[in-house]
């Protein structure tokens, strides 16, 4: 299993197309799980924070002695797509449920511990972040990495190949921009 | 917004934080005003802690302490508040998955992963004297709501009676037995934690003294709790075992039998036996006391005044105490939770996925599960529908979890079980839960995960196994009858889907609309027995006979992938409906009444056939036996309604009738019988009150089939020729086609009876009056085709056919042989008159005049099988008259001219109306001008 992914990773790397959809599978489903395994039994006290997550899933499914930095990098960048999508779903489901909406995936354990208010500003970040990146894809790109898949600004220099100068300033104007889009 | 004009803001913002003080105002001075508001306003934010600061929370995170009366928290909608306490509070709320009231409790600070282990396993205790856990969130506890007061608020008025006292400790102490036998002790038993509710006791908050974590369990703060219950190694700080909890009851129950107040300083008990139970529990040292619940369960149950024993260590004595042991552990065993008595109402599942597919489809692959368990009766779709009629409900509305618990209470039935099923990724978890309706306790709950949709009926299957043993069940039942849906009706989702609408349809009686449904579920899934089984009903219900075997071959052949109760019900619907086996049906139907003792439904079907043979009889004790296990739907009814109208017992078919107008119970089927009484008796003003019950009603046809059969009976054939026309119309307009040719054969078969064979020649059929008008070929043709449909068909053979025949062997000129062929009819004659008639005919022929009396005075004296035997054909009441005039025409052959002439008269008299020109009303005519 490890190995696999790790060959998967480096065909990835190496331009397989067909060895990202592979990847993507694999690593949805075991974020998935660890996110259920964590809100099963992580409850108390100290917040389950996306970065260990992804990093938890990183190193059960690869082998990292085999992989290069930048390897690791691509994945935390579509762990971090990943991550967004599981957390968004999740929210927005209970926040539907929570209109009345009778046919809306929900997921048990989710339900019964997140609060309200954090179900929608996550769906309204996911919202004004998808209208952020028409107008600055890069800068939203930044966001989705750090906020969603906890990448360090390093690793995001690596992903997005951009200074580490730009990297900042994305992320300083993004998280000011979007709390007035969501303010407003 | 473009992102030019972005990039312009992005600049200006970065430029001016970036900026010093002074350079700020100069840079935001020289731009545009729109720009500068712009950049303004997202420079007002750069140091407030936005979302984007907040790691994002996963659960634990969100401490929920504050939390008030209107809330919503999850699931659950909080609605007020019960109580507070040392703990916490209490807030009364509704888990809206499944529309029941809960009990949540909020702690003030949040669960240790430990204790959130634990209360895995206390939420899986089940049990009728523990207060189910149903949910645990990081500070709050979600428990099954209960009503009553706590045993401290009753020990306040002193003691209890000792046998309610030892009824209670007994509670308890299975209560215990059941949390120890999973290794849960509760560790804080005292007065506060049991609730007197209307069931018994219930304890509460079992092993929740943990959640502060044993580790850090100090004495301290188990001492501000409550000190007096606690057993001495406790309060040392000692590990807590089952003991601990022995030692507690030892308080709890010597409280109870002395009150509150005398129990720190007990004062010696009236009953010696009891005494030294409490003593044995209070025992200082833990190995001096009781060491489990069940030995102390045995000793409560130990028979008082109790005499001393003396064990002798024997092989025998030490089988008693064993047997003793086993006695009592099964007695206290959590698991009778119903008897084979109860009855259980279905809710609809809580459906909270996307996927409408579960919709309704879940509830039936439930019902298709536990109907296999000879044990568990589900309350029938038709009489929830008849409760939901009379809570002025549509039909079809969906029963919600309070409309099932209503359902539950006005029909006295036990439980309801409620499900529900959410989305978990791609995974699916399926709820069951148990829950009876007098006090809303949780008997069962069963919680199972699919890892996909295809394996979502597998996990269906799975958690209605565990229901049934849950529920009470035996194990050896369970293993014989039980097999997964995937196995038995269907493994498609989809199609066990369009199959339940379909059933629907059926059981609200639109059976026309569940034909394409039902159609659409064999496409999905052709190897979909049970589908092709109720096509076979509803053709059955259209009166298409053909179509109604047909679908019974199909269904008969797919009967491998069956469950045990679906294969009886197939096989003998495929003898019946199918082949025409009279008695392999009745066999299988007798093996599913063995099988399945609490279906009423087989001893309904056994009655149908029962009827259908002339087995009056034993119809009507099958009858009455369906109605005893099922009082509420008006099928057995029917049963009872015909058996006792053919058997000519109109008294007590007037009886019932009455007590099923005083209960409003019955629908055009049942008032089809009260117009067939009416007629029978000649009641004018029940015959007015039944046709005006049927007018307008899509089911009026019935009534008008009736009306023109009741004309018959007079001879007034023109106008009950147009009374069959409407009729057939009206079935017509229904879509029911083959009723309607029904009506078209029925008005032709009575003009060839009364002499006039246009019709019969013009129609085609039916094949015995073809025979009797010269149509013998086409007869033949028609004989040979059924056949071809029934080779081996038991009324087919034996009575239809020979009657065919005899007809065609009465238009050679054959008597002799016509009553030969008709000899394999007897048994079965008292239904099928027009064999008894054909008889009476041929002995005519034969000139021989007392027998053919004798088998016209049949017909007479059982006036009611004219009418009742079978429904479908409703002209059965013209043989009756016109055996009048058998009877007469064979007195005369046999001599006997006062009994000819006075069956004469009877036949004029009822005819005194009939239409003139019927060529056999004027040959009777100038045979009786002879007789004079």
């Amino acid at each position: 299993m490890q190995a696999d992914i790790t060959n998967l990773l480096k065909a990835w790397s190496a331009g397989d197309g067909a060895a990202l959809d592979q990847l993507s599978k694999h690593v949805y489903d075991e974020l998935r799980l660890m996110a259920r395994r964590h809100m099963k039994n992580e409850r108390k006290g100290n917040t389950l924070q996306t970065t260990a997550l992804v990093n938890e899933v990183y190193l059960r499914l690869v082998d990292v002695t085999k992989v290069e930095w930048q390897q690791r990098s691509q994945f935390f960048a579509m762990a971090a797509q990943m991550m967004r999508r599981i957390l968004v779903d999740a929210a927005r489901a209970r926040a539907s449920h929570k209109r009345g909406a009778g046919a809306v995936h929900v997921n048990f354990d989710e339900t019964a511990v997140l609060s309200p208010d954090l179900d929608r500003s996550m769906v309204a970040l996911d919202e004004a972040l998808d209208a952020f990146a028409h107008i600055a894809p890069r800068q939203a790109k930044v966001v989705e990495l750090r906020y969603f898949g906890g990448l360090k600004e390093e690793e995001i220099v690596e992903v997005l190949k951009i200074s580490l100068r730009t990297v900042r300033r994305d992320w300083e104007f993004a998280r000011v921009w979007l709390a007035r889009e969501l303010d407003g | 917004m473009t992102p030019d004009r972005l990039q312009r803001i992005e600049d200006l913002y970065h430029s001016v934080r970036e900026a010093t003080s002074e350079e700020r105002a100069a840079l935001l001075a020289q731009s545009d005003p729109e720009l500068r508001r712009d950049v303004e306003s997202l420079l007002e934010r750069q140091d407030v802690h936005l979302i984007l600061d907040r790691s994002i929370p996963f659960p634990g995170d969100a401490a929920m302490t504050q939390v008030n009366p209107g809330a919503r928290l999850g699931p659950y909608q909080v609605e007020s508040k019960l109580g507070e306490g040392g703990m916490g509070e209490v807030f009364r709320a509704i888990d809206t998955r499944l529309g029941r009231p809960v009990a949540i409790k909020f702690v003030h600070e949040q669960f240790t992963a430990r204790f959130e282990r634990e209360a895995h396993a206390i939420s899986s205790l089940n049990h009728p004297h523990i207060c189910t856990l149903y949910d645990v969130g990081p500070n709050y506890l979600v428990m099954e709501l209960l009503e009553g007061e706590t045993m401290a608020a009753r020990l306040k008025d002193g003691p209890l009676p000792v046998d309610q006292a030892v009824r209670y400790a007994l509670q308890i102490a299975a209560a215990l037995a059941e949390a120890h036998e999973r290794g849960i002790v509760h560790r804080d038993l005292k007065p506060g934690n049991l609730m007197l509710v209307k069931s018994g006791i219930k304890v509460l908050d079992f092993g929740l003294a943990t959640w502060e974590g044993d580790e850090t369990l100090t004495a301290s703060r188990m001492v501000i709790g409550t000190p007096a219950y606690m057993a001495p190694e406790q309060r040392e700080g000692e590990p807590a075992d089952v003991r601990t909890d022995i030692y507690s009851f030892g308080r709890i129950f010597s409280e109870m039998l002395n009150g509150a107040r005398a129990a720190s300083n007990p004062k010696p008990l009236g009953s010696k036996p009891l005494e030294k139970i409490v003593r044995r529990c209070l025992e200082a040292d833990p190995a001096r006391r009781w060491q489990s619940a069940v030995e102390l369960i045995n000793a409560l149950e130990a028979p008082r005044p109790g005499k001393r024993r003396i064990w002798m260590v024997t092989a025998a004595a030490a089988l008693f105490a064993f047997l003793l042991l086993a006695a009592g552990y099964v007695f206290f065993r959590p698991a009778p939770k119903l008897t084979d008595k109860d009855v259980i109402v279905l809710s609809d599942f809580i459906n909270e996925t996307s996927d409408p597919i579960f919709d309704g489809t879940l509830r039936q692959g439930l019902i298709i599960q536990l109907e296999q368990s000879p044990f568990l009766k589900i309350m029938d779709a038709e009489q929830v529908q008849r409760v939901l009629q009379r809570m002025t409900l549509r039909p079809g509305t969906r029963i919600t979890n309070p409309i099932a618990r209503e359902v539950c209470v006005r029909e006295g039935a036990a439980a309801t079980i409620e499900g529900a099923i959410a989305s978990l990724g791609k995974n699916y978890v399926i709820t069951l839960q148990a829950i009876t309706c007098h006090d809303g306790a949780t008997l069962a709950r069963e919680q199972i995960q699919a890892e996909d949709k295809e394996h979502v009926l597998n996990a269906l299957s799975s958690a209605a196994t565990g229901m049934r043993g849950k529920l009470g069940e035996s194990l050896a039942s369970i293993q014989k009858l039980n097999r997964p849906l995937a196995e038995a009706t269907t493994p498609s989702m989809e199609a066990l889907q369009i199959y339940t609408a379909g059933y629907l349809e059926l059981s609200h009686g639109n059976f026309l609309g569940s034909v394409p449904l039902l159609e659409r579920a064999t496409q999905v899934d052709p190897k979909f027995a049970m589908a092709y089984y109720f096509l076979s009903v509803a053709a059955d219900n259209a009166g298409d006979i053909a179509l109604r075997g047909e679908y019974a071959k199909k269904a008969f052949r797919l009967v491998a992938r069956v469950s045990e109760i679906e294969r009886y019900q197939i096989t003998s619907a495929y003898y019946y409906a199918g082949t025409g086996e009279v008695d392999k049906a009745i066999d299988y139907y007798q093996l599913g009444i063995r099988t399945f003792p609490r279906s009423w439904s087989f001893h309904n079907l056994l009655s149908t056939l029962y009827i259908d043979v002339g087995r009056y009889e034993e119809g009507l004790k099958e009858g009455l036996e369906a109605a005893r296990l099922q009082p509420n739907l008006e099928q057995p009814y029917r049963r009872q309604l015909d058996a006792y109208l053919c058997l000519g017992r109109f008294p007590e078919a007037r009886r019932l009738a009455e007590k099923l107008r005083a209960q409003a119970l019955g629908g055009p089927r049942i008032h089809q019988r009260f117009l067939e009484m009416a007629y029978l008796e000649g009641d004018q003003a029940a015959i007015a009150r039944e046709i005006q019950w049927f007018a307008g009603k899509p089911a009026e046809y019935i009534s008008l089939g009736l009306q023109a059969a009741n004309l018959n009976f007079y001879g007034q054939r023109r106008e009950s020729r147009k009374l069959y026309l409407r009729a057939a119309e009206t079935a017509l307009r229904r879509e029911l086609p083959n009723v309607a040719a029904d009506y078209e054969e029925a008005d032709a078969r009575a003009d060839a009876l009364s002499g006039d064979c246009q019709a019969v020649r013009r129609l085609g059929r039916p094949a015995e009056m073809l025979a009797m008008c010269d149509g013998v070929v086409q007869a033949e043709k028609i004989a040979a085709d059924i056949s071809k449909l029934f080779p081996n068909g038991t009324i087919w053979n034996e009575v239809q056919l020979p009657e065919i025949r005899a007809a065609v062997a009465l238009n050679h000129n054959q008597p002799a042989t016509s009553v030969e062929l008709l000899a394999s009819a007897s048994p079965y004659e008292l239904a099928y008159l027009e064999a008894i008639y054909l008889r009476g005919l041929a002995y005519l022929r034969l000139h021989k005049g007392v027998e053919a009396a004798a088998e016209f005075q049949k017909i007479v004296d059982n006036k009611g099988a004219s009418w009742a035997s079978l429904w479908r054909y409703p002209y059965w009441g013209q043989f009756y008259s016109l055996s009048y005039l058998g009877m007469a025409r064979g007195s005369m052959l046999a001599g006997d001219t006062a009994k000819s002439r006075r069956a004469f008269e009877d036949f004029f008299k009822l005819w005194r109306d009939a239409d003139p020109e019927i060529p056999m009303l004027q040959q009777a005519r100038a045979e009786y001008r002879k007789l004079q």
